[in-house]
């Protein structure tokens, strides 16, 4: 009897464990399947399932640094965005001034927050818990916040093990009620690499409203240097 | 935030204990409901406005989300159990949970509070300062009462000042007006004066009637106006006060008035409704000093 009640713990606890011990590293794979160095996005912003406003940018990343240059619609155009991994800066050309961002804040009046779109390390801020095929293709895998510092306590993600792509994610607060989900909607390019073409940010508390980021001429690689990043190259 | 079905506001949560709550529930009478949250623990109360803005009535249920201090994003269900009269722009996106409410929501150990007893309030900058190098975090503020102090001075200033100048200016104006008044009615009289002064009363005795006639209107005013405005004084005042919404308090500095009428606002108004227009009246009458009787009898200017 002792035996046989040993024998099941293992199988459970190897059974839950088979997704972090035997497996691949999910967070890397996910990083690294959201990553691009160059995309031009355009946002469109949905309420009551109305088109409310739209943006166009030139989205720009180095490592954890990221740079957004407005050029749509011409009101916004020159508008610019740095994360440098310490903080989020927006550089207004029409006042020529630098203002900090609070990240917390949502993005351009979109579903998504600033750290939403400008912080996105999987592997960084979460550990994975959890994982399972409840359908046989897709995994669901459970990812808990490393700290109260990172906003969504627990997400998950749901992801092909195929193709090695998120797919979408679920994101839950602190008491574990859903406040948004994301969805991932990616296009095969010539070099036969899978990239991410849209995502569909939705707000679960909110009606009928949500965000749609069309990524274009995606680049895994681009040659900006450094000092673009930087806080002093954002007003030239 | 604060969100229902369609609608999300930014609002301002504040948790009250069980000591603060009595305190509340005299400051602020509820229009609707109750703050038991005893029996409803997910209990909030909001403004009158807010609940205008969102729909929400006593009963309904919404959600609130915040981001803490940490970074961590926070959400609960909430039910409103009462609703309060909004007084200003600042308290009408203020929503009142309990205490322990507030601070699982917020997901923090660190004090809410902290008292500085009264003797010594000017302590309070020395204590901010010392607790921002103690907690050195980004993202929380600490406000001692002085921060707004000098706001709140600066906009009952601005509020004192600018109903100090209406009101001259509408002192002028009325002075002006009886004056005038008061001169096209010496004007009507010519006659009257003219035969009173050949039956041999004297230029000032002739003055005296005007006055007196000034001071009988005034004085019947006065007690028609205290008459009208003490007994709406005591009405408002015994309904708690007169709620003129929340726009209001920019030019009020509240958004309900409690107006007050002591002795010495009474002896003032007296003061002014009689002797305000007897000084116009003697102005007026100035021109009967150079007044010919033949020319008078003619009504002849």
């Amino acid at each position: 009897m002792k035996a046989l009640f040993i024998t099941i713990a293992i199988l459970y606890i190897s059974t839950n464990l088979s997704v972090q011990a035997a497996g691949p590293d999910f967070l890397a794979l996910i990083d690294k399947s959201l990553y691009v160095e160059y995309a031009g996005i355009r946002m469109e912003i949905y309420k009551n399932n109305k088109l409310i406003k739209y943006y166009g940018i030139e989205f720009y990343r180095k490592e954890a640094k990221m740079r957004m240059e407005f050029v749509e619609p011409a009101v916004e155009k020159g508008r610019r965005i740095l994360n440098d991994e310490s903080n989020m800066w927006m550089y207004m050309p029409r006042t020529s001034k630098v203002i900090k961002l609070p990240l917390r804040q949502a993005f351009m009046g979109s579903d998504a927050s600033n750290r939403d779109l400008m912080r996105i390390e999987f592997a960084k801020d979460y550990d994975l818990v959890a994982g399972e095929q409840p359908d046989g293709a897709i995994l669901q895998l459970e990812l808990k916040a490393k700290s109260l510092s990172v906003s969504y306590n627990k997400v998950v993600v749901f992801f092909d093990p195929k193709r090695n792509i998120p797919l979408g994610q679920k994101m839950f607060s602190l008491s574990g009620k859903l406040i948004k989900t994301i969805e991932y909607i990616y296009k095969e390019q010539p070099d036969n690499t899978l990239y991410m073409s849209e995502m569909i940010i939705k707000d679960e508390l909110m009606n009928n409203s949500f965000t749609k980021m069309y990524y274009e001429n995606c680049k895994r690689r681009q040659n900006k240097p450094d000092v673009f990043f930087t806080l002093g190259s954002l007003k030239q | 935030m604060l969100y229902t079905s369609d609608s999300n506001k930014r609002i301002r949560i504040e948790g009250l204990t069980s000591e603060e709550l009595p305190l509340f529930m005299k400051t602020v009478k509820l229009l609707e409901g109750s703050a038991d949250w005893e029996e409803i623990p997910d209990g909030i109360v909001i403004s009158q406005g807010l609940a205008g803005e969102t729909g929400l009535k006593v009963g309904d249920g919404c959600s609130v989300v915040i981001q803490s201090a940490e970074g961590t994003i926070n959400m609960q269900d909430y039910t409103v159990t009462g609703l309060f009269p909004d007084t200003s722009q600042a308290n009408k996106y203020v929503i009142y949970s309990s205490y322990e409410q507030a601070k699982e929501l917020y997901y923090i150990n660190r004090p809410t509070h902290i008292l500085v007893d009264i003797a010594n309030l000017d302590q309070a900058g020395e204590v901010k300062k010392r607790l921002r190098e103690e907690i050195h975090h980004p993202w929380i503020t600490i406000e001692a009462y002085t921060d707004n102090l000098s706001t709140a001075q600066t906009l009952s200033n601005i509020n004192k000042y600018s109903m100090s100048g209406m009101v001259s200016f509408l002192l002028f104006i009325s002075f002006v007006g009886i004056w005038a008044m008061q001169v096209e009615n010496i004007n009507e009289r010519r006659k009257e004066i003219g035969a009173l002064l050949s039956f041999g009363f004297t230029r000032r005795a002739v003055k005296r009637i005007f006055l007196f006639e000034s001071a009988y209107i005034s004085l019947l005013f006065l007690l028609t106006g205290l008459g009208v405005a003490l007994p709406a004084i005591y009405i408002i005042n015994v309904s708690d006060g007169l709620y003129l919404g929340s726009s209001a308090s920019f030019a009020f500095g509240s958004s309900v008035i409690k107006p007050e009428a002591g002795l010495a606002d009474v002896f003032t108004a007296a003061l002014v409704a009689l002797f305000y227009p007897l000084a116009a009246t003697w102005l007026s009458l100035m021109g009967i000093n150079n007044m010919r009787i033949v020319k008078l009898l003619n009504n002849a200017y």
